[in-house]
C-alpha cells in the first residue's frame, strides 16, 4: 500500500504526522498506524544507516 | 429483510463490568463512555461450563452447546493420531454469519473462537488461528491453511499482523512503568505482556481493514486479549491480597487496567470507521472476578483457569432505533443471534434458545419466527473449503491453549490424548445438559464418565449434584461415600458437600452445625453464607437465613441465588415490599429463572396486587409452560379475584392442547397396595399395560401387573406411547421420570407407612432376601416422608398430572365409595360393582397398632 493510501488524517482533515516513537496509539488506529509505524521505522533506519555512512565517509576522508 | 443495516459487534472475552466500571468512572474509556451514555447496558448471563469456544458459538447461533456440537477446546483428530484444537467444521447448526450471507449480507467475521477453518461466506472470514505468532522471532510465520477466506486475500492479512518482538519498549511501559527494573527480555510476563498486545493489535488490524475498504452490512470482530490479560495478571490488580509479593503486586497492578484503556482505544477506531448509523454491539461471553472471589489457587485440572470466570459477562448495543443510557435485565448470550436477526427484521429460530432483547429498543420489533434455519438455504451448516491441514499446522493453537493453561499437556501417548479429550468433552456436553435443564440426559453421560474414571473427583461431584437435582439422594449419597473414601476425609470442600446432601436429605441441623465448622476452618469457602442461609431457612429461623444471605451479598453483588434466599425471607416474615425488591434484583442478573418469577408473582398475590402478579406468573409460565403451580395461580387469580372467567379458561385451555395422549397410572410406595388398585381397574374393564413376566407369589397372591420396561424408565422411555389409554403400574420413585408430552392421571395410594415398612420386610424375609427380625426398618420411613413430599410438589408444579390420593385402609372400609371416586377421576367406562369384588380383605395382613 502506498503511503498516500495510508495517510491518516485528523478530525480537522490535516495529515497525522507519525511519531518517530513506537505507541500503542499508533498500533490502535488499526492497520494503518500499523503500516505507517512500520514505513517510519524503515525511513529512520535508512537515514540512521545513511547518516552512518557519512560519518563513516568523513572520517575515512580525515 | 432490512437493508443498508449496518451491524458491527465487538467481543471482548471475559470483559466484566466489575473492573470495567472504575475505569469508565475515572474517565478512563472514553469511548465505552460514550457508547454507553448513548445505548442500553445490561449484564449478560453466561452459561456453564464456562468454556470460550463453545459460549462464542452460542453467542453465534443462539443455542445451547448440545445444539450446536462445540463442547471444549479440543478433539481427536480424524485419523486418530492425536488431538488437535477444536475446529468449525463440529458445528452442526448455522451461525449469524450464514443466516445473513445466504440473504444477501456482506458478512465479514475476524477472530471468532472457533472458526479454523475459515468458512466460505459471503465476506470476508478470518480464523481465530490467524493471530498467533510464533515464540521464536527467527521462527518463520507462515498463513496456516484456512486462515483466511476467500484464500486469495492471505498475503494481504499476513502483512497485518504483528509480531509481540516488533514491539517495543514504549508499548510494554503503557502496562508495567517499572519494566526498566526487571529482566525484559527474560521475564516470561513481559513476554505474556508483548504477546497479548500482538494478538489483539492483529486482529484490530484486519479489522479495520475490512471496515475501510470493504462493502460490509455485518462485521464480527472477536478478541481475546482481555481473557488472556485476567488470567495473567488479575491476581495483581487492586486491592493487594496477603499471598502476592508486595514487589510483585507493585510492578503489574496497573496491567489490568491498562489492557482495558487499550481496548477503549481500539473501540473509538471501530465506532469511528463504523459510522454513525451503525449499530454497535459490544459484548462479552462471561466476566472475571476481579475481587475478593479471585481464587487463591487454579485446579490442576483441564480448563482448570475457568474457575476465575465469573458468570456475568458484558452487554452494550447503541445504535439507531436503541434506547438511550439506559440499563435492560435479564439478557444471556444466548439473546445475541436472535436480537441481531431482529435487527435485519429476520425471523428467529424456533430452534434457538435465545430471545430478542425487546427492551433494548425504542419501538417493540415485531418478531417473526421460523422452524429452523438450518433447513432453509444451505442444508450444510458450514461450507469448508477442501483443505488438508498438516499436523504442524493444528499443533499451533494446541500449544498456545497448553501455554494458558487450559489444557494439559497431551504428551505423546495419542490413545491416552484421544481418550482424555472424549471424557472432557463428554464432561462438558453432560454440563450442557444439566445446565439447559436436561438432567437426565446429563447424568447418563456422568454416570459413564464416574464409572470409567472414579479417580476424578469433579466428575463424581457433578453426578453427585445432578442426582440432587432429581430427587435421587440416595444415589447422590452413594457417590459421595466413594469420592469421601477415596480422598482425604474432613476437609472443608468435602464438609461443605456433606453440608449440601445432608440440606437435600432434610437433616438441616447437621447440616447447619456442618457448614459453621468450614465457615470456621476456610475463610474462602465458595458461598458458605448461603448455604448457611439455606439452613437457617429450612428451619424456619428466617431472620437467621436473611442476614446470612446479605453476607453473602456483601461478598458478591451479583448472586442472584443469594437475592433469591433474602425475598423468600422477607417473604415468609410477611416483608412484601422488600420480598419484591429482593426477588428483582435477582432476575435483574439472572432472568431465566421460572421459579423466581413464580415467588415474585406470590408475593403480588398476597399483596392483593394482582394485575402484577398475573403479569409475572404469565411470564414465568412463558418460561416453563409446565410449571403447573403458576398455571393454577392464574385461573385462582382471574376466577376469584379478577372475576375474568374467559382469561382463566384460556389457561385452563393451555393444559389441554400439548399432549400427546392421555395414561392412567397407578402409583404409590411399594406395598402400599398398588397391586389391589390394579386388580380393581382390571376386573372394572381397563385396559392394563403389563408384561406378565412376574408371576403371582405368597406376596401377591393375585399378581404384580408389571412391565419390565417401567423399571428402566430412567434411561428408557420410548415404550410409553404403548401406553396411551392405558393403565400402568409406576412406583412412586420413578414416577418424575415420566415423559412430558403425555397426560397423566395418577391414581396414588396411600397406607400407614408403619404397615409399609412392615409388609415390605416380610416380603423379604418370604423371599429369603433378608434374615427374620422383629424390627421394622425405621431408618426408611423419614426417607419415605421426603419421597412422598417430593412427589406431592412434583404434582403440583407439573402441568400434565393430575392425581387422586385413595389411602389403602379406605379401600377396605368402603369399596364403593372409592371405586367411584376412582372412575370419576379417571373418566372411563369401569364397572365399579366388578371393581369390588376385586378386594380381598383377607390380604390385609399387615395392620399398624392403629388398626
Amino acid at each position: 500500500m502506498s503511503k498516500s493510501q495510508l495517510a491518516l488524517k485528523t478530525k480537522d482533515g490535516e495529515v497525522f504526522e507519525i511519531p518517530e516513537g513506537a505507541s500503542l496509539g499508533l498500533l490502535a488506529l488499526g492497520y494503518k498506524g500499523l503500516m505507517l509505524w512500520r514505513q517510519k521505522r524503515q525511513e529512520l533506519m535508512l537515514s540512521q544507516n545513511e547518516k552512518k555512512k557519512e560519518s563513516q565517509n568523513l572520517d575515512e576522508e580525515k | 429483510m432490512k437493508k443498508n443495516k449496518k451491524v458491527l459487534v465487538i467481543g471482548w472475552d471475559a470483559a466484566d463490568w466489575k473492573f470495567l466500571n472504575p475505569l469508565i468512572d475515572a474517565g478512563q474509556m472514553p469511548n465505552l463512555s460514550k457508547l454507553i451514555n448513548g445505548g442500553v447496558i445490561a449484564n449478560l448471563a453466561t452459561l456453564d461450563p464456562p468454556l470460550s469456544p463453545t459460549l462464542w458459538t452460542s453467542i453465534a447461533t443462539g443455542k445451547r452447546p448440545y445444539k450446536h456440537g462445540i463442547h471444549g477446546f479440543t478433539e481427536a483428530k480424524k485419523d486418530g493420531s492425536g488431538i488437535r484444537p477444536i475446529y468449525s467444521t463440529n458445528r452442526k447448526t448455522k451461525a449469524i454469519w450464514n443466516i445473513l450471507g445466504e440473504h444477501g449480507l456482506k458478512t465479514h467475521v475476524v477472530g471468532w473462537w472457533p472458526s479454523h477453518p475459515t468458512e466460505k461466506i459471503n465476506g470476508t472470514m478470518v480464523s481465530n488461528l490467524y493471530q498467533r505468532a510464533p515464540n521464536n522471532a527467527s521462527e518463520e510465520w507462515p498463513m496456516l491453511k484456512g486462515t483466511v477466506s476467500p484464500q486469495k486475500q492471505e498475503a494481504l492479512f499476513a502483512d497485518l499482523r504483528i509480531r509481540p518482538q516488533e514491539l517495543t519498549g514504549n508499548h510494554i511501559l503503557h502496562f508495567v512503568p517499572d519494566a526498566a527494573k526487571l529482566d525484559a527480555d527474560n521475564d516470561p510476563r513481559i513476554i505474556t505482556i508483548a504477546k497479548n498486545i500482538a494478538d489483539c493489535s492483529t486482529i484490530h488490524s484486519a479489522a479495520t481493514y475490512i471496515l475501510e475498504n470493504e462493502d460490509w452490512d455485518f462485521v464480527g470482530v472477536y478478541y481475546d486479549a482481555i481473557d488472556h490479560f485476567c488470567h495473567g495478571f488479575m491476581k495483581y490488580h487492586p486491592p493487594h491480597r496477603k499471598h502476592i509479593p508486595l514487589k510483585d503486586y507493585e510492578m503489574f497492578n496497573d496491567v489490568i487496567n491498562s489492557a482495558c484503556r487499550y481496548h477503549d482505544m481500539m473501540l473509538g477506531r471501530l465506532t469511528d470507521l463504523a459510522g454513525e448509523d451503525t449499530t454497535i454491539m459490544l459484548i462479552s461471553d462471561h466476566g472475571f472476578y476481579p475481587n475478593d472471589k479471585r481464587p487463591k489457587a487454579i485446579p490442576k485440572e483441564p480448563a482448570g483457569p475457568a474457575i476465575e470466570h465469573s458468570p456475568f459477562g458484558i452487554f452494550v448495543l447503541n445504535g439507531p432505533g436503541v434506547k438511550k443510557d439506559q440499563r435492560i435485565s435479564g439478557a444471556s448470550l444466548l439473546d445475541v443471534t436472535p436480537t441481531l436477526l431482529s435487527l435485519y427484521d429476520l425471523a428467529i429460530g424456533k430452534d434457538m434458545d435465545g430471545k430478542v432483547l425487546v427492551n433494548a429498543f425504542e419501538k417493540k420489533p415485531e418478531i417473526e419466527s421460523i422452524e429452523s434455519w438450518d433447513t432453509v438455504g444451505n442444508l450444510s451448516p458450514t461450507q469448508h473449503e477442501d483443505l488438508a491441514i498438516t499436523d504442524e499446522e493444528a499443533d499451533a493453537e494446541l500449544k498456545q491453549l497448553i501455554e494458558l493453561g487450559y489444557i494439559a499437556d497431551p504428551g505423546k501417548d495419542a490413545a491416552k490424548a484421544i481418550e482424555g479429550t472424549n471424557n472432557e468433552n463428554n464432561f462438558n456436553l453432560a454440563r450442557a445438559y444439566i445446565d439447559g435443564g436436561l438432567l437426565q440426559e446429563g447424568i447418563e453421560l456422568l454416570e459413564e464418565l464416574h464409572k470409567n474414571k472414579p479417580d476424578q473427583v469433579r466428575y463424581g461431584l457433578r453426578l453427585l449434584y445432578a442426582y440432587q437435582g432429581i430427587g435421587e439422594i440416595k444415589k447422590a449419597r452413594t457417590v459421595f461415600e466413594e469420592l469421601n473414601e477415596a480422598q482425604k476425609k474432613g476437609s472443608p470442600e468435602f464438609d461443605m458437600i456433606e453440608g449440601t446432601l445432608l440440606l437435600a436429605e432434610g437433616r438441616y441441623k447437621k447440616a447447619l452445625e456442618l457448614f459453621h465448622k468450614v465457615e470456621s476452618e476456610a475463610e474462602d469457602a465458595q458461598e458458605i453464607n448461603l448455604r448457611i442461609a439455606h439452613a437457617y431457612f429450612q428451619l424456619k429461623d428466617f431472620k437467621e437465613a436473611k442476614n446470612a444471605a446479605n453476607n453473602e451479598i456483601g461478598i458478591d453483588r451479583e448472586n442472584y441465588s443469594a437475592y433469591y434466599m433474602v425475598g423468600l425471607c422477607h417473604k415468609e416474615l410477611m416483608e412484601y415490599e422488600q420480598a419484591v425488591e429482593a426477588f428483582y434484583s435477582c432476575l435483574g442478573l439472572l432472568f431465566h429463572i421460572p421459579y423466581v418469577h413464580f415467588q415474585l408473582g406470590e408475593t403480588y398475590f398476597l399483596m392483593q396486587k394482582y394485575d402484577k402478579a398475573v403479569e409475572v406468573l404469565d411470564t414465568c409460565l412463558s418460561l416453563n409452560p409446565s410449571f403447573n403451580v403458576a398455571r393454577k395461580r392464574l385461573i385462582d387469580i382471574y376466577t376469584n379475584y379478577l372475576k375474568q372467567p374467559e382469561k382463566a379458561a384460556k389457561y385452563k385451555d393451555v393444559k389441554q392442547q400439548n399432549k400427546k395422549g392421555t395414561i392412567h397410572i397407578v402409583s404409590g410406595l411399594p406395598r402400599s397396595g398398588t397391586s389391589l388398585m390394579m386388580q380393581m381397574l382390571e376386573a372394572g374393564g381397563a385396559e392394563i399395560f403389563t408384561d406378565n413376566n412376574r408371576a403371582p407369589d405368597d406376596n401377591n397372591p393375585k399378581g404384580y401387573y408389571e412391565h419390565e420396561a417401567i423399571k428402566n424408565l430412567q434411561k428408557n422411555k420410548a415404550f410409553i406411547k404403548d401406553g396411551v389409554g392405558k393403565t400402568m403400574k409406576v412406583i412412586a420413585q420413578l414416577l418424575q421420570h415420566l415423559p412430558n408430552q403425555y397426560e397423566y392421571k395418577i391414581v396414588f395410594m396411600h397406607r400407614d407407612l408403619l404397615e409399609v415398612l412392615s409388609s415390605q420386610k416380610k416380603m423379604l424375609e418370604r423371599d429369603g432376601k433378608k434374615k427374620k427380625s422383629d424390627a421394622v426398618p425405621m431408618n426408611l420411613f423419614d426417607q419415605y416422608e421426603r419421597t412422598l413430599d417430593t412427589i406431592n410438589k412434583w404434582c403440583e408444579s407439573s402441568f400434565n398430572i393430575s392425581i387422586q390420593y385413595v389411602n389403602y385402609i379406605d379401600i377396605l372400609d368402603n369399596p364403593f365409595e372409592q371405586a367411584l371416586a376412582v372412575k370419576d377421576f379417571l373418566g372411563a367406562e369401569l364397572a365399579v360393582e366388578k371393581m369390588i369384588s376385586a378386594v380381598d380383605k383377607t390380604l390385609y395382613r399387615e395392620k399398624s397398632s392403629k388398626q
